[in-house]
């Protein structure tokens, strides 16, 4: 009993950092329509970013969100700029190959800068831990899900309550009606871009003590990323956190007993069911997944 | 040529129900005209007809044989078709391909379409449009396309979805005495229309539904002299002035 | 697009003359190296050419179309190092264990909306991948498999590596004539009629979804082929080589290059595109690893933001359908 109990604890905390990943890339198709395939990059830039910080300035992945963050909101801002905004009318080939080329880009950039060596980050406080009764808790894991909770929540707030935050929920609406009531959509296009990255990059720092990183980290973790968008209903953000946590728990069951190497078969057979039985997800817009008819 | 039955059919969308209890029996030779104002759920029931939605309650069968859990390909090809109220070419086609579209139902290759798609757009008068782009049509001539391209598909029962709508008086004409033509050649139309005047000339039988609901069949003569019907397109207050001019 | 005229004859001097051409190529070109970049833009022209049938013509972006390239080595290769099965035989199994898996891919994803396919698709590469790394015992891992060098027409190995430039590119003629022929057939317009308007499509009694998913499973299985005469020329594969990312972006990026809908592009893009990274190598050497993908990939973004029209015809029309951008 105690195992399982300790499986769904460690799956429930990694599950809300990839909650976190999950809820940027939900946003941004929420919002302006578009998969960014090239997520996953950015979470790798940003680990890469935190290791170097931490082994050149000694600065503690914590603190260094505050300087990572912010250049990935920056970075969003340029990509958004310069290769979404020209394809938002485009035909579905042309923005599907932008943000995947955009993938394998950059993937070869940090290959070709960075080798496909792993980099750690360890911290001495790594694996400090405390107990709960007969749960074994990792400070380290504790904190990162917390953070990764706050933020998405803090999310969620700034949607509800802010002027931009329902601007942008107005625009994920209706775009047209939005213009209407004098919203500068390409604004919101742009601020809700650079806010996904910079919580895929919040995330990547989160997970950087936790993981090493090569230049391949984020594609592998894009695939859970597009498992929890479409469980959770892509454009939900509730749901990304529900359907993120619910992965995480998974994931930790199946590793044990299937073996880590099988976790990319879990997520493909999950994500096939899902899209096989439920593809609205939990709080999906009802019809948003069928067909168009352009 | 086929008779086509409805029965019941109920169709609610969250809190609203769209249509209610709507049925109606179309023969072959005949014209079913559905009226009624906006809103009354006209196109609904086409949708449910042809597959696109699926009813919450109630059937439709096609002389005999029920249509339930067939998908719009497949009740096309047992020989109900429709056009759309918004018309839906395609837009990058040639008029011509995209009455082949249509033809290729029956025929067993390109080269068989293109000769039936030729024939019908010789029979609706478009010959001289055959290459033109159908995205730079004006409304008029895409109706029309929108009609050749249902007869291409070799159907037993038309729906035809507002096919006035935007035409100019002339037009108009063509395309009544066109539809009675189909009628008279065994087909089964079922129209659903606000053009009164053509409404009046085309059909045999008139439903009329007023949100969702049917309020009165009958014959053009009889419809007209409806005082629900009157009541429901121009006011209670008409009606009741009707009756005492009546 | 419009559907090609009745009259295919009085087009095909054109095609003719362009596969003689091609023809003579590995025979100017008989030097080793040359002869190799030769063979390589053969076999990259037909898996391009299968990759277009479903991406170009039926819309239908498959990113991870390297997997079933990657299953068609590794069945053949596996059936004949294990159990001597030929590669002419196994590589039929091959394609058939693609067909399927594409098929099931497309049943469940082609009802919704493309970016769930493409999703599904960018997930199924990269689980092959990984399926084939991890199953250590049996594909070998990262260390990939080697096939004995025993030249014989039943073992699909030759001595004379000109032998390999002509069985490509009689796959290159064949993929190209079967292209052509579907454009032209009912198949052929029913995917246009998808591409213009499928709920119109659908009203009119076009089954676009079997069609859909038939033809991604064709591509499959035909790319599936493609990968059986990879292994076969290199006498090794491993996942990076036949089952990568890389791999699924230069089979995107040879067709979108030459044309994306067109029958002859992929084969124009292919033997560019080959030459191109060829002539990299030439000059860069393997110095930096990843350097032919950056160029690659930051060549079809560049392409794609600044002349989506001057990418070849059917791009080109394809934002003419869509009301080019203005909306």
């Amino acid at each position: 009993m105690d195992i399982y109990l300790q499986l769904a604890l460690s799956g429930l905390f990694i599950g809300g950092i990839y909650a976190l990943i999950s809820v940027g890339l939900t946003l941004v198709f929420g919002v302006l329509r578009v998969v960014n395939f090239a997520h996953g990059e950015y979470l790798t830039i940003a680990m890469f970013m935190t290791y170097f910080l931490f082994h050149t300035a000694g600065l503690d992945p914590f603190l260094a969100s505050v300087i990572v963050v912010p250049l990935m909101f920056l970075l969003g801002l340029v990509t958004e700029r310069l290769l979404i905004r020209p394809t938002l009318e485009a035909p579905h080939v042309v923005q599907v190959f932008v943000t995947f080329a955009l993938s394998v880009f950059l993937q070869n950039v940090l290959l070709a800068l960075f080798t496909s060596d792993f980099r750690s980050v360890r911290t001495a406080y790594a694996t400090a831990a405390f107990q709960i009764g007969p749960l074994y808790v990792s400070w380290l894991r504790f904190a990162a899900f917390l953070a990764a909770i706050a933020l998405a929540v803090g999310i969620a707030l700034f949607l509800k309550y802010s002027y931009m935050g329902s601007a942008i929920r107005a625009t994920a609406q209706d775009r047209r009606s939005a213009r209407l009531v004098g919203i500068n959509v390409d604004r919101v296009y742009a601020i809700t871009f650079a806010l996904g990255c910079a919580l895929v990059g919040a995330a990547g720092v989160l997970l950087s003590p936790l993981f090493p990183v090569n230049p391949y980290t984020g594609a592998d973790m894009i695939l859970v990323a597009f498992v929890i968008v479409v469980l959770g209903g892509m454009g939900s953000i509730g749901g990304a956190v529900l359907a993120g946590l619910m992965i995480g728990v998974v994931e930790s069951f199946s590793s044990y007993f299937l073996g880590g190497e099988m976790k990319q078969f879990v997520y493909f057979i999950c994500f096939m069911l899902i899209l096989a039985i439920r593809p609205v997800g939990f709080f999906g817009r009802k019809g948003a997944e069928v067909m168009d008819v352009t | 040529m086929a008779t086509l039955k409805a029965e019941g059919l109920t169709k609610r969308f969250g809190g609203l129900t769209a249509v209610r209890d709507v049925g109606f029996e179309a023969r072959p030779g005949e014209i079913l005209s559905i009226i009624g104002p906006n809103g009354a759920g006209k196109t609904t029931v086409f949708n449910l007809l042809t597959g696109f939605l699926r009813p919450d309650e109630g059937s439709a069968s096609l002389d005999g044989k029920p249509l339930a859990g067939l998908s719009p390909e497949a009740r096309c090809e047992a020989g109900l078709v429709r056009t759309f109220q918004i018309v839906q070419p395609f837009k990058g086609l040639s008029v011509l391909d995209n009455v082949v579209m249509g033809a290729m139902l029956r025929a067993g290759s390109v080269k068989a379409a293109r000769i039936v798609a030729h024939r019908v757009l010789e029979e609706l008068d478009m010959l001289s449009l055959l290459d033109t782009p159908a995205g730079s049509l004006p409304i008029g001539d895409r109706k029309r396309l929108e009609m050749a391209k249902a007869l291409a598909t070799g159907p037993k029962v038309l729906l035809l979805d507002e096919v006035m709508g935007g035409l100019i008086p002339v037009e108009v004409k063509r395309m009544i005495a066109f539809i009675k033509g189909l009628r008279d050649r065994g087909l089964t139309v079922v129209v659903i229309e606000h053009h009164m005047s053509a409404v009046m000339q085309l059909s045999d039988q008139i439903l009329v539904l007023q949100n969702g609901q049917p309020i009165a069949t009958g014959t053009p003569a009889e419809i007209s002299r409806n005082p629900v019907v009157l009541a429901a397109y121009l006011g209670p207050n008409f009606a009741l002035a009707g009756e005492a001019a009546c | 697009m419009s559907p090609p005229a009745p009259t295919i004859a009085g087009t095909l001097w054109r095609p003719a003359l362009g596969f003689a051409a091609l023809a003579l190529l590995p025979l100017v070109f008989r030097e080793p190296f040359t002869l190799g970049m030769v063979t390589l833009s053969f076999i990259g022209a037909a898996s391009s050419l299968a990759w277009n049938l479903s991406g170009g013509y039926a819309g239908q972006l498959s990113l991870g179309h390297a997997a079933f390239f990657g299953i068609g080595a590794y069945a053949s290769t596996l059936l004949f190092l294990k159990a001597g099965i030929s590669p002419l035989i196994g590589m039929w199994a091959g394609a058939a264990i693609s067909a399927v898996s594409a098929a099931a891919l497309g049943a469940i994803t082609m009802r919704l909306k493309g970016s769930f396919f493409v999703m599904s698709t960018l997930a199924f590469g990269a689980v092959v991948h990984i399926t084939a790394v991890n199953l250590r015992d049996v594909t070998g891992g990262s260390s990939g498999l080697a096939i004995p060098l025993q030249p014989s027409l039943g073992n699909l190995v030759f001595a004379d590596k000109l032998a390999y430039a002509y069985v490509a590119l009689g796959l290159v003629a064949a993929y190209y004539v079967l292209t052509r022929a579907l454009a032209a057939s009912k198949i052929g317009y029913a995917l246009v009629a998808f591409r213009e308007n499928d709920d119109a499509a659908r009203a009119l009694g076009i089954r676009t979804l079997p069609v859909r998913i038939g033809i991604f499973a064709l591509s499959a299985a035909m790319i599936s082929l493609c990968g059986t005469l990879h292994a076969q020329y290199f006498l090794y594969i491993d996942p990076d080589s036949v089952m990568s990312l890389n791999l699924s972006l230069n089979l995107a990026l040879m067709a979108i290059v030459g044309g994306l809908g067109t029958a002859h592009g992929p084969i124009i893009g292919a033997m560019l595109v080959t030459a191109v990274s060829f002539a990299m190598q030439a000059y860069l050497g393997n110095q930096i690893s990843g350097l032919t993908q950056i160029a690659y990939s930051g060549i079809v973004i560049a392409v794609l933001l600044a002349a989506p029209a001057g990418l070849g015809p059917a791009l080109g029309r394809l934002v003419q359908r869509r009301l080019a951008w203005q909306r």
